[in-house]
């Protein structure tokens, strides 16, 4: 027997089984991995223990709301109004705190008023039957208004240690808090999605919702249920954020509008719906953070920052549609 | 062009996809001036050995020579452009465009460098559609116009291509008998032409009136090529399944038990249901017959709960179920397998086991908790006594082929543990094959004490598998009709509102009256 015979054709018959998605997730991770060598290369800080540890912490916001928006995007749609959701249960968050109540308290008030926002898109979504693209979107205005009118262009600063440990402390002294909620949050996120009776209902409704309601899905409660789920981490984002930062002004949520979403179609979770992960968010989340640090280690002039990240998503998810169609195609 | 004798030549010829050898050294040619037909089961290769000829896939091993020239990385423009076209059973027509602008959609006719040439546009498409016999106005947009008038206009869009190879497949599958002889007719014109026409088709009984030649694949293999005046139908079907089909409709008998569906008076101005009563047992099937669009897809749905009804009373297991949707029909295990398996049955991007268990999840994991050992078991399980052909259950549905998809949704409802089944058109687009094992799990179902009522345009397979046949007109039910006295031109004759006869009642069902047709 041949080495043709015994050792490639069985391991070719096996490549041939992988599903394209896997394909496109080993694409991207790799090329996730490729790009951090180049610019470690051309600029040795990159891979400092100080820069790595800043980078992962600024994704972690992105990467708590990209798990939200995964989970609305495989069910329904985008959740457009996660920005504005952050901004305004932190600004309830830290006027409370503010006013001398326990941060616990603050902590709850605004999560739940962020599941509450959440409630009101689920219920636009599902019962109303508005698009989730308007409703979320005209939610966002209308949240970011309201924020605007509480803080009027004030900046709200320095709290006390015990709410901002979310945000600040070292676990260990080494592992900062926003990577220890984030990692939890992603995977929580991708037990819910993978492990869960729950999980199954979001792919399902978002694959097909006719066959769903057809299979005896509640549909409107699942679509609900996905962007509560987004409202809450959201909320959970903005008090990281704010945290982090020790202050809080009303365009606080302004940029992660649609970053949150880019994120999400740049890990390859399908525009529609049915298809992706929490863990593809991450990598996708990773390779945002990764070239907006290079472009400040590379001192890039911030005129063309925007250019830079517009080309990243195109060309970041173009990778990811050929990848996933080529495969189909010639395998 | 060349010289050579045939159009075309396919030797040798294989495509693999993943998990899947579709073509397996498959050969095929045809000459100018003949109808050679493409025979096999779904899944047999025909779809795929046609997207090859069309350009639309490029062969993994083989060649194509079209008119003795050698005919290397093909796309469907440059198949076009070698004289293949192509009509696909779903057509590629705009439908807010007019037939004239469909037939040039791609070399529109232009004048004064840029503006269309609509006279002329409109002239020549008149000219193409009279040389079809076809009589309709080229400014009708084709979303107004028949399904037959749109093939029409898809041939004559071959006919601009200045095509000599034409594929159809299935062109008869949503064609009136009238339409169908219309058809044939213009299929017999374009060969007297010196066209090359290959037909694929699954129905045996049009083969011997429009073909020449035919050719039988079976698992992605060639099986062999045969003159359609020297053949049987049944040896053709013995060379499509490998084996001796025998009677394709077996019956079991089984004694009927309680009842378990009842329906009163069901009225839904909506839909255009109006006062239908019927109702379903235990250990019987129930056939559904009545003329496509006559209500009987509504009635399931509302039975099911999909579509509401304004008046009357469903009752499923003795429960009330007014006001239900299709989570109160699950729940009381009731399953649907719908017409549109692909739209409403399956979630094709997702896995067969996701499929399988999307009806069942809180009955099979009660804690929340997807078991990923327990879903492979039972997955597999169903994979095996169901036999779907699929290299795993993580497979995703699309890839499968029709008769497989449907076993994965009869799946579904078999792991909810239903007990009243629902089919509708059980068979459509499905092929000998996997027609009889279809057949059998029905049989199988009503031997276990389980309920089936079945909605069926095809009326052999309707009186062969049914205990009782309810017959719909205009959105109510004209006749009940025992399985004994059942007749097709019976049937058609309740189904078309030709009174040969007074309705009849069913002697093993008690003298239910029947509703009277709305006129």
């Amino acid at each position: 027997m041949s080495i043709q015979t015994a050792v490639i054709q069985p391991f070719r018959r096996k490549l041939s089984q992988v599903e394209p998605t896997t394909w496109a997730s080993a694409g991207r991770v790799l090329a996730l991995v490729v790009l951090c060598i180049a610019i470690g290369m051309f600029s040795p800080v990159f891979f400092s223990e100080r820069n790595i540890s800043i980078t992962v912490t600024n994704a972690c916001v992105l990467i708590i709301l990209g798990v939200g928006n995964t989970i609305t995007i495989i069910t329904r749609g985008p959740d457009l109004s996660t920005g504005s959701i952050l901004t305004i249960t932190a600004v309830v968050a830290a006027l409370m705190v503010k006013a001398g109540i326990f941060f616990g308290f603050a902590f709850g008030a605004a999560l739940l008023f962020g599941a509450a926002i959440g409630l009101v898109n689920g219920l636009m979504i599902a019962r109303v039957g508005l698009p989730s693209f308007i409703s979320t979107y005209g939610l966002q205005w209308a949240v970011f208004g309201f924020a605007y009118a509480i803080l009027k262009g004030y900046v709200v600063y320095d709290f006390e240690p015990d709410f901002r440990y979310i945000g600040n402390h070292n676990l260990f002294g080494f592992l900062p808090m926003p990577i220890v909620v984030m990692v939890l949050v992603v995977l929580a996120g991708y037990f819910l999605l993978r492990k869960t009776t729950l999980g199954r209902r979001f792919y399902a409704v978002g694959a097909n919702t006719d066959a769903a309601y057809m299979s005896g899905i509640d549909v409107s409660k699942t679509v609900i249920i996905a962007f509560v789920i987004s409202g809450v981490l959201a909320a959970l984002g903005g008090l990281v954020l704010v945290a982090r930062i020790n202050a809080i002004q009303a365009d606080i949520g302004a940029q992660y509008l649609l970053t949150t979403i880019a994120v999400v179609y740049m890990g390859g979770t399908s525009a529609t719906g049915g298809q992706g992960g929490v863990f593809g968010t991450v990598v996708g989340a990773l390779i945002m953070t990764v070239v907006e640090n290079a472009m400040n280690l590379f001192g890039v002039p911030s005129m063309w920052r925007n250019s830079i990240v517009g080309a990243l998503i195109i060309v970041t998810v173009l990778i990811d549609l050929q990848l996933k169609r080529r495969i189909v195609k010639t395998a | 062009m060349g010289n050579s004798e045939y159009l075309l030549e396919v030797k040798n010829v294989s495509k693999v996809f993943p998990g899947v050898k579709a073509l397996d050294n498959v050969s095929f040619d045809l000459k100018p001036g003949e109808v050679h037909i493409l025979l096999g089961e779904n899944g047999a290769g025909k779809s795929t050995l046609m997207k090859v000829i069309a350009g639309a896939y490029s062969p993994d091993g083989g060649e194509l020579i079209i008119d003795g020239q050698p005919a290397a990385n093909l796309n469907p423009r440059k198949a076009q452009d070698l004289g293949v076209g192509i009509i696909y059973q779903e057509f590629n027509l705009v439908p807010y465009m007019n037939v004239a602008e469909n037939i040039f959609i791609d070399q529109l006719p232009v004048k004064h460098f840029f503006r269309i040439d609509h006279a002329r546009m409109h002239r020549e498409a008149k000219e193409i559609l009279a040389s079809l016999n076809m009589n309709v106005p080229t400014t009708a947009k084709t979303m107004d116009i028949s399904t037959a008038q749109q093939q029409m206009v898809e041939v004559a869009k071959a006919l601009t291509h200045k095509s000599r190879i034409l594929i159809m497949d299935e062109p008869t599958a949503s064609l009136t008998d009238r339409e169908i002889d219309q058809l044939f007719l213009t299929i017999r014109e374009l060969r007297a032409k010196g066209m090359g026409i290959i037909y694929i088709s699954h129905r045996l009984q049009e083969l011997k009136e429009i073909g020449d030649r035919v050719t039988v694949l079976r698992d992605g293999k060639y099986i062999g090529t045969r003159n359609l005046a020297e053949v049987t139908i049944e040896s053709l079907v013995t060379m499509m399944v490998g084996r001796e089909v025998g009677e394709l409709y077996e019956r079991v008998d089984v004694t009927p038990g309680e009842e378990v569906l009842h329906v009163e008076k069901l009225s839904s101005k909506a839909v255009g249901l109006h006062d239908v009563s019927m109702n379903l047992r235990r250990g019987e099937i129930v056939g559904l017959a009545g003329l496509v669009g006559s209500g009987r897809t509504e009635l399931v749905r509302a039975i099911f709960g999909a579509d509401r009804h304004d008046a009357g009373q469903v009752t499923i297991f003795g429960e009330n179920m007014k006001g239900s949707a299709p989570k109160d029909s699950v729940r009381n295990r009731v399953g649907l397998l719908p017409e549109d398996r692909k739209r409403q049955g399956l979630a094709l991007i997702l896995s067969v086991a996701e499929n399988t268990l999307m009806a069942s999840l809180d009955k099979i994991f009660p804690g929340g908790l997807v078991n990923a050992r327990k879903e492979k078991d039972l997955v597999d399980g169903y994979i095996k006594s169901l036999r779907i052909q699929t290299p795993s259950g993580s497979r995703s549905a699309q890839y499968l082929s029709g008769g497989n998809q449907q076993k994965v949704v009869l799946a579904k409802w078999l792991a909810t543990e239903s007990e009243i089944f629902i089919f509708d058109e059980p068979t459509r687009g499905i092929d000998v094959g996997a027609k009889r094992e279809i057949y059998g799990f029905m049989n199988r179902l009503k031997q276990k004490n389980c309920a089936v009522l079945m909605i069926s345009s095809e009326l052999p397979e309707v009186i062969g598998m049914s205990d009782r046949i309810f017959v719909m007109r205009e959105g109510s039910i004209v006749a009940e009709v025992p399985h004994d006295e059942a007749t097709q031109e019976m049937i058609i004759s309740y189904a078309m509102g030709a009174d040969v006869a007074p309705a009849r009642r069913s002697a093993a069902d008690g003298a239910r009256p029947l509703p009277k047709a709305d006129a």
